[in-house]
């Protein structure tokens, strides 16, 4: 446990000569699927000091106190705005502690004046955590709102995108930022498409750094970003994508394909086949390069690869059947053994987890699925509760790409509720 | 000479008679009467690049000075319509008067706008009234009236203390304070139209969409930008934080715009004290609320007095600027403290809350007052871990008469 000493003495010091007795208190992570787990907490505090107690319950710029029967908190948090804006909860006893789960920044504190108080509410929090499960019927609408937070992180200040905080932008993971407006993050993939069109290299290509020289994968992600930020391309963007796709437009391989390294081919392919279908010209190079991804797509694990292109796949009218059957297929033979299915929870990365997921809902499967409720498991036990996020190994530190694409799972079972 | 000066001179001259002005610095359009004067050269400031004749270099003004003996003097320029040829350079007097001129009438331009907007907000509050609810406190017209009041006093304020000129690089214009304003009368304009949920983002897209609302469409965007960001939990929504200062920091929203939205969210949170609850937004007395909460007995009736309890604890909060520093003056009423003391508390650890997340200085200086020191001494020491975290990092708490 983790008591110190409030670092307000300072501020109390000013006060005209009057000495005020410091609190000591206690910061916990908190998230909104500790709901009922706080509300847990603060029964137990409304009823032991059931005549001195005070609450305050925030939503959005409303605010009430807390019923005295708590089991009707959650028509109040609706009636007020719903929990979306549910902003902090707090109960105080006067000269005794006061108690503040604040959901918009992530910290459960508990400040007291007595040292055996304080442990004691401490530890009824942490009992709570042990003996109570997560509010499950928050997930869908939690885990968004939280993981805003940490892709919020990861954008600085001229647009890019760095993986996790403070780390070397790179653009490979452009093809995911569709992502973001499923998430309803326009404005971030708007920032992030304006900072493309300033990167882009002298030949119309982008380099999977800024400054690197131009591939054909980050061009074909880039270009794919720029399209989707909004309908109304603004001439900027537009010509960006101009000088993109005739990048792209002239490097076709003699087989159909696009890019130079075999393990980039399909999937550079597909995007690229993605962008010039939007753009409306180059149906030769399309036809031919069907030809190649059909082949391509027979032959590859899907497992491999994110919701996203998945979703690109299907875009594309000629190719969607084949694509269905690829999915049917692979994540068949992947539940067809629960021994298989157990190990592969175990082991696999973040990334090919969510895509089993999405690839699960892709198929239509019920949410209730019994494999399908261990894939997100497995989710939830490796989300970070310090930042939000999701590492790409089990146990590591949260990255972008696997937060955004398991961000997606839980906005997937939300459209779908 | 430049070549754009040279293109922009012929195009005047070929406009000259319809007033379009062509800009000598980028070559845009512009109408004259809605330009400004630079005070250094007199001569209108484009309006979209902001250049005027300071903007030259010396060749490109010979020719210009050439160009204008030659053609516009005998043409009553450089306004196109003046009666009397108008001496060029202007006298700085002659400027001056012509810029007050501009200046009071687009005033009265939007000050008639502004009425417009507000008697719209009336009435549409009067024909959606159903959807009010009679417990909120008031969301309706007289809280947007104060809101502006609130805007116009922290602004000056800001001013005061420099933080416009350090956050901005300048001070707001006539029009982004209409805007402003504007966007106090319809920021909770969402609440009538069925929604508690989100009000902010529905206000938002009201403003955008009813053509009864007499803005352009610049206007609209800017103040539709504003309802937005001036909620916690909207802003929050659109981009994973309500930090307005987090949000220029990673580019998503520009200093203007974090610097308006500040000025709507603390104009908004500072009608936090008893004005706030003297009518609910149906226009309801304080006393009928509380008859109606204790008549009608509705299951929430303990949560909701202590809301209204909590606002009737203080007069209306102002910053003020104190030595060069600005601070938050908070008169309470002792009676409330002593027997609402924590709804009061919670009451400040929201308006304070709100502060926070915006681009106001955090160093400010908290001044607690009350007709009564000893209960106020008393109260901040019962109460003061309610909002001892949301003053982190300001200069100090003064508790006086």
């Amino acid at each position: 446990m983790n008591l110190h000493q409030d670092e307000i003495g300072g501020l109390d010091t000013k006060l005209s000569g009057q000495t005020f007795k410091l609190s000591r208190s206690f910061e916990s992570p908190v998230s909104l699927l500790d709901f009922d787990r706080v509300i847990a907490v603060f029964r137990g505090i409304m009823s032991e000091w059931r005549d001195r107690v005070t609450t305050h319950l925030r939503v959005g710029e409303d605010s009430a106190a807390l019923p005295e029967d708590v089991t009707h908190i959650r028509n109040i948090i609706e009636r007020l705005g719903g929990f979306y804006e549910l902003d902090y909860m707090a109960a105080t006893v006067p000269n005794e502690f006061t108690v503040t789960a604040d959901f918009s920044t992530g910290q459960f504190r508990f400040r007291s004046r007595s040292s055996e108080l304080l442990t004691r509410l401490v530890e009824s929090w942490e009992r709570v955590r042990r003996e109570l499960d997560i509010s499950k019927d928050l997930l869908d609408l939690a885990i968004p709102r939280e993981g805003k937070k940490f892709i919020l992180s990861c954008v600085n200040e001229d647009g890019s995108l760095s993986e996790s905080r403070g780390k070397a932008v790179t653009l490979h993971h452009a093809y995911v930022v569709p992502a973001l407006k499923r998430l309803e993050m326009e404005p971030v993939a708007r920032k992030f498409s304006d900072y493309l069109t300033r990167v882009q290299n002298k030949d119309g290509g982008w380099g999977f750094k800024p400054g690197d020289k131009s591939k054909i994968l980050p061009t074909a992600s880039a270009s794919l970003v720029l399209m989707s930020v909004d309908s109304n391309i603004v001439s900027i963007r537009s010509e960006s994508i101009k000088r993109g796709i005739d990048f792209l437009a002239t490097r076709q391989n003699a087989n159909g394909s696009w890019g130079s390294r075999s393990e980039e081919k399909g999937l550079a392919s597909i995007i690229v086949v993605s962008v010039l279908r939007r753009s409306g010209e180059y149906d030769d190079l399309v036809t031919k390069s069907l030809a190649f991804i059909r082949k391509w797509l027979k032959k590859i694990s899907l497992i491999d690869y994110d919701i996203i292109v998945l979703e690109i796949l299907k875009e594309i009218d000629v190719i969607k059947s084949i694509v269905d059957k690829a999915i049917k297929r692979r994540y068949e033979k992947l539940l067809a053994s629960a021994e298989d299915y157990d190990a592969f929870l175990r082991k696999a990365n973040i990334v090919n987890i969510t895509t089993l997921a999405n690839l699960m809902l892709l198929s239509g499967i019920n949410t209730e699925d019994s494999r399908f409720r261990s894939a997100l498991d497995v989710l939830l036990r490796n989300r970070n509760i310090n930042d939000w996020g999701w590492p790409l190994s089990q146990g590591g530190a949260s990255e972008l790409y696997p937060t955004i694409l398991s961000l997606i799972v839980f906005k997937s079972i939300a459209s779908r509720s | 000479m430049n070549e754009l000066t040279q293109k922009a001179m012929e195009l005047t001259w070929r406009q000259c008679t319809t007033s379009l002005h062509y800009c000598f610095v980028c070559l845009e359009p512009f109408d004259p009467k809605i330009a400004g004067i630079c005070l250094g050269c007199n001569w209108l400031v484009c309006p979209l690049c902001g250049g005027c004749y300071c903007k030259l270099d010396d060749e490109a003004k010979s020719t210009v000075d050439e160009f204008y003996g030659t053609h516009c003097i005998g043409r009553g320029c450089p306004y196109g319509k003046a009666p009397e040829p108008v001496r060029f350079p202007p006298s700085p007097e002659t400027a001056e008067k012509e810029l007050r001129k501009r200046e009071s009438q687009e005033a009265e331009a939007l000050r008639r706008k502004l009425d417009s907007i507000e008697r719209q907000v009336k009435e549409l509050l009067r024909s959606k009234k159903d959807n009010l609810d009679p417990y909120l406190v008031d969301h309706g017209s007289e809280h947007g009236r104060r809101v502006a009041q609130n805007i116009e006093s922290l602004e000056r304020t800001l001013e005061e203390t420099s933080i416009a000129k350090t956050e901005l690089g300048r001070f707001l214009t006539q029009e982004e304070m209409f805007r402003v304003k504007a966007a106090s009368s319809l920021h909770d304009i969402g609440r009538v139209l069925n929604a508690e949920k989100a009000h902010a983002l529905k206000s938002a897209r009201f403003i955008e969409s009813d053509e009864n609302v007499p803005l352009d469409e610049e206007q609209r965007s800017d103040i539709a930008d504003m309802c937005r960001l001036h909620s916690s939990g909207s802003t929050r929504e659109l981009y994973g934080t309500d930090d307005l200062d987090e949000l220029v920091k990673r580019g998503l929203i520009s200093r203007e715009e974090a610097y308006k939205a500040t000025l709507l969210r603390v104009g908004d949170a500072l009608d936090a004290g008893k004005r706030r609850v003297e009518r609910n937004t149906l226009g309801e007395s304080r006393d009928e609320v509380m008859d109606r909460i204790n008549t009608e007995k509705p299951s929430q009736a303990p949560s909701l007095l202590s809301h209204w309890h909590g606002h009737m604890g203080f007069d209306q909060p102002k910053f003020k600027v104190r030595n060069g520093k600005s601070a938050l003056e908070i008169p309470f009423d002792s009676k409330i403290l002593q027997t609402h003391g924590a709804d009061v508390a919670y009451r400040v650890k929201d308006l304070l809350r709100d502060i926070r997340t915006t681009l106001i200085d955090k160093t400010y200086i908290l001044n607690l007052r009350s007709d009564d020191l000893n209960v106020l001494r008393q109260w901040y020491q019962r109460h003061h871990d309610i909002f001892v975290e949301d003053i982190e990092g300001i200069e100090g708490v003064n508790i006086g008469g």
